[in-house]
């Protein structure tokens, strides 16, 4: 097993308020990575950072692999200039065109996806519109080649079409192709967000608390889903979970924050026994 | 009341309609897109109509007569150059400001307006401009009647219609049939998850300021071959009327910025016609009020729901 995706001493700030101190951790590529603590711990602002919803003060984030050989997610968002940039003109010019250019499509656009606790459909378009437009970069979106419907542009669009199935299938969705994704009960929106992020094609899945608001039975065939997607589909995914039972079943490596920072990393058996995460979770002094 | 005043105003009212449509797509769309009124785009109408007579000024000294072949021209220089204007202006006076609170960029936008109409001022002079008449003719109905008993339709105003609503139909179309448009919509209702499932919202917004514009443009050429005259002023007038026919329409919808401007269009010349011709823009912003009072909305767009 490779390093897919490794954080190093992620720090990030909001006003005096120190969200996340020096985190570290990496996800092996083919694994389920679960990211766990008590509210507040910074789960959710360690996903803005990685997907590129905001960016971090110090640390880097690389992801490895892929076309051009490993990405350095903190440079696509546009890094701010420094003087040292003067006489290092490939790292200016880098640090250049990623400020005009940069920006959270380029870190899609590399690999990673993502999902919200709280749903964020395109509510007012179609179920099958909400992936075709994950699909954006995969289909030719020139004015010109979509207004005469060009050969290529049918092309792909039909080859975007297909994808979008199977992946509608794959997630029970197919008979909702073309109703509107505000429409549809909770529980397919849901997987409807999983499906339109697998439609990017990424190589880091990262599930925000995917099961929140699923009843018990829901949770035990999404927790099936999710290993499927790792076994069948060679996905790595990176998950916030609060359902313990499903976490400890699934994942294969667990990192738990408390307090903006890493307390332990481990196998599930290891977490359960650690002393420092038991006492984050019930709040006693550890001995 | 006589029927032939009665559709005679029908005419003029289409005709002015369709071109505050044009306009009113290009607000509609902003507001859309990044929730702001873009109050320059008035003056890229105004630039427009001095492009327009520019390239007509060129075609005549290369000496082309053939007319058809001239307005093609025309359009394509006039819709080319002005979204190029569209476009800077996005660039310049608006991108910088787009992570920061809402009043900022309508500041700029005013901004931009005055520098815009005072860099035609000065580069084109104050005074009024005029164009010579490019295509004559009319048709009457009925076509033998005697006294001013007819209703007239010049061929130019015909044209104007078609072509405003022929814009329209190419527009809806690109929206609502390519990938571009799909994301131009996917970006309106959700710009940061649009982005972070890998659109270039920037560039998506660009695009939408650029296609406003190209309308833009499509307008200010049919009216400056329409009136023959127009000054380094006319976007301020024009740009409020248009405005007030986006919220008419319900701003943010497409379709409804075209229906808002031919309501606003045919309102104001059946005003004019039949009440008083002087007090056609108090009329026509009474209506801006009224509607901001009792149907903010419009009459396609789609309240907005709060959630709790």
């Amino acid at each position: 097993m490779s390093a897919l995706l490794t954080v190093q001493d992620l720090t990030i700030r909001f006003g005096g308020v120190t969200a996340l101190q020096q985190v570290d951790f990496t996800v092996q590529a083919g694994s389920i990575t679960a990211l766990i603590g008590p509210n507040g711990a910074g789960k959710t602002t360690v996903f803005n950072c990685v997907t590129g919803f905001y960016r971090a003060n110090t640390g880097s984030i690389h992801l490895h692999g892929g076309a051009n050989g490993g990405s350095n997610l903190m440079a696509l968002l546009g890094e701010s200039l420094q003087w040292s940039d003067l006489w290092q003109p490939k790292r200016l010019g880098s640090r250049l065109y990623h400020k005009m250019f940069g920006g959270p499509h380029r870190v899609n656009q590399v690999g990673v996806a993502r999902t919200f606790q709280n749903i964020r459909l395109f509510n007012a378009l179609t179920v099958m519109e909400n992936l075709l437009v994950a699909q954006h970069n995969q289909v030719d979106s020139g004015l010109l080649s979509g207004l005469i419907q060009s050969r290529r542009f049918r092309a792909q669009e039909q080859a975007a079409l297909q994808r979008a199935s199977a992946w509608l299938r794959f997630f029970d969705l197919l008979p909702e192709a073309n109703r509107l994704a505000g429409e549809l009960p909770y529980g397919h929106q849901r997987r409807l967000e999983m499906a339109r992020a697998l439609c990017t094609q990424p190589r880091l899945l990262c599930l925000d608390e995917p099961a929140a608001g699923l009843n018990p039975n829901e949770t035990k065939a999404l927790g099936r889903l999710i290993l499927t997607l790792r076994d069948r589909f060679d996905m790595t995914i990176l998950l916030i979970e609060h359902d313990m039972g499903m976490v400890m079943e699934i994942s294969d490596h667990l990192v738990v924050l408390d307090h903006g920072e890493v307390i332990a990393r481990g196998t599930p058996e290891e977490i359960q026994r650690d002393d420092r995460v038991l006492a984050a979770y019930l709040g006693s002094e550890p001995a | 009341m006589d029927i032939y005043i009665f559709g005679q105003q029908w005419v003029n009212g289409l005709v002015l309609g369709s071109t505050y449509g044009l306009i009113a797509v290009g607000y509609t769309m902003v507001y859309g897109i990044i929730g702001m009124i873009n109050f320059a785009h008035g003056e890229i109408y105004m630039i427009s109509a001095y492009l327009t007579a520019i390239f007509l000024a060129l075609l005549g000294t290369f000496g082309l007569q053939s007319v058809p072949v001239v307005l093609v021209l025309v359009l394509l220089g006039t819709v080319l150059l002005t979204a190029l204007y569209g476009w800077s202006v996005e660039r310049i006076a608006y991108r910088p400001l787009r992570n920061s609170n809402r009043l900022a960029p309508l500041i700029s936008a005013i901004g931009i307006s005055l520098i815009l109409q005072n860099y035609i001022r000065i580069s084109q002079g104050a005074r009024n401009q005029g164009v010579p008449p490019v295509i004559d003719g009319v048709w009457r109905i009925p076509a033998n009647a005697v006294d001013q008993h007819f209703v007239q339709i010049t061929h130019l105003q015909s044209l104007i219609v078609v072509t405003a609503f022929a814009s329209m139909a190419v527009l809806t179309w690109i929206i609502h049939h390519t990938a571009l448009g799909r994301a131009c919509r996917a970006t309106q209702q959700d710009r940061v998850m649009a982005n972070l499932l890998g659109v270039d919202t920037d560039r998506i917004i660009s695009v939408v300021f650029v296609m406003g514009a190209a309308m833009a443009a499509v307008a200010g050429m049919l009216v400056t071959l329409n009136y023959g005259s127009f000054d380094f002023y006319i976007g301020f007038l024009m740009g409020i009327k248009a405005f007030t026919a986006a919220v008419l329409g319900g701003i943010g919808s497409l379709p409804g910025a075209m229906l808002g401007g031919v309501v606003l269009g045919l309102a104001e010349s059946f005003f004019a016609g039949f009440v008083n011709s002087d007090y056609k823009d108090v009329f026509a912003f009474s209506l801006l009020i009224l509607f901001l009072i009792f149907r903010p909305s419009g009459f396609l767009g789609v309240p907005e729901v709060e959630k709790v």
